[in-house]
């Protein structure tokens, strides 16, 4: 399985401004949210939550962002909420890549952090057989 | 047949004490015994597994078909046929016995460069 990646979500206007690297959309940035993308598959299925995810984790500079590609990735995004939950500040999901801009980019990486912390909420507080009395 | 969901919690583990004189206060209960086993969570997936094997067990009845197609009948509840169009796919489809809806679906395919690639809709 794939490890964990910190999604990035606090881009700024001055980010595209200065031309930093949180300012574009490089070949990482699409490795990074589709192996998070994977991991979240995969820990989900484990505790029963099962999507169908076809994420691209293996994207070099000289790719293409075809829309039939990026278009999937918003897809295996949405398949991930539909399998499980986000809360109610989660921000709505980009429908697509046309015209992306910071902030829909930063609402993109926070449903995968949403999720992520979700699940691992969701861990935390399962009781383990010997600890439970039925009816108690 | 029940569809058990866990309970996603925004703060994990907070819980409300109200003292029975006094004010209400919260605070967050964690696990701290040390175990040498961690032990079976008690979870979605594990009771979904204990009534799949209640409900189906190992009551499966396997027919080899003339077209080629093979379907399996799990006790009362559920009927998986699987085809195979061409000689690189797979496709298992399982139904409902009760009204015939299909509930899942999955193709493999064999790709050409020796990998193998599974979608579930």
């Amino acid at each position: 399985m794939v490890a964990w990646v910190q999604p990035i979500i606090d881009r700024t206007q001055s980010d595209v401004v200065s031309k930093t690297t949180k300012g574009f959309i490089n070949n990482s940035d699409l490795n990074r949210i589709n192996e998070d993308i994977s991991y979240l598959k995969s820990v989900l299925w484990d505790q029963g939550y099962y999507s169908t995810v076809d994420a691209k984790t293996n994207w070099i500079m000289s790719d293409f962002p075809t829309k039939l590609l990026m278009d999937k990735c918003i897809q295996n995004i949405n398949n991930l909420i539909n399998c499980f939950t986000v809360i109610s500040t989660t921000p709505t999901l980009p429908l697509d890549f046309e015209n992306m801009t910071y902030d829909k980019l930063n609402a993109l990486e926070q449903n995968l952090l949403d999720i992520y912390t979700l699940q691992n909420n969701m861990q935390q507080t399962y009781n383990y057989c010997g600890d439970c009395i039925m009816g108690g | 047949m029940i569809n058990f969901k866990d309970r996603v919690p925004t703060q994990p583990n907070r819980r409300k004490i109200t003292p029975e004189s006094g004010s209400p206060y919260y605070v967050t209960i964690e696990y701290a015994d040390n175990p040498s086993e961690s032990g079976t969570a008690l979870n979605k997936v594990l009771f979904n597994d204990i009534q799949k094997q209640l409900l189906i067990g190992d009551n499966c009845v396997t027919v080899f078909n003339v077209d080629g197609s093979i379907t399996q009948t799990y006790g009362t509840l559920y009927i998986m046929t699987t085809t195979f169009p061409s000689s690189t796919q797979v496709i298992e489809q399982i139904k409902q016995q009760s009204n015939n809806v299909v509930i899942g679906t999955k193709t493999t395919t064999f790709n050409a460069n020796g990998s193998i690639s599974e979608v579930i809709s």
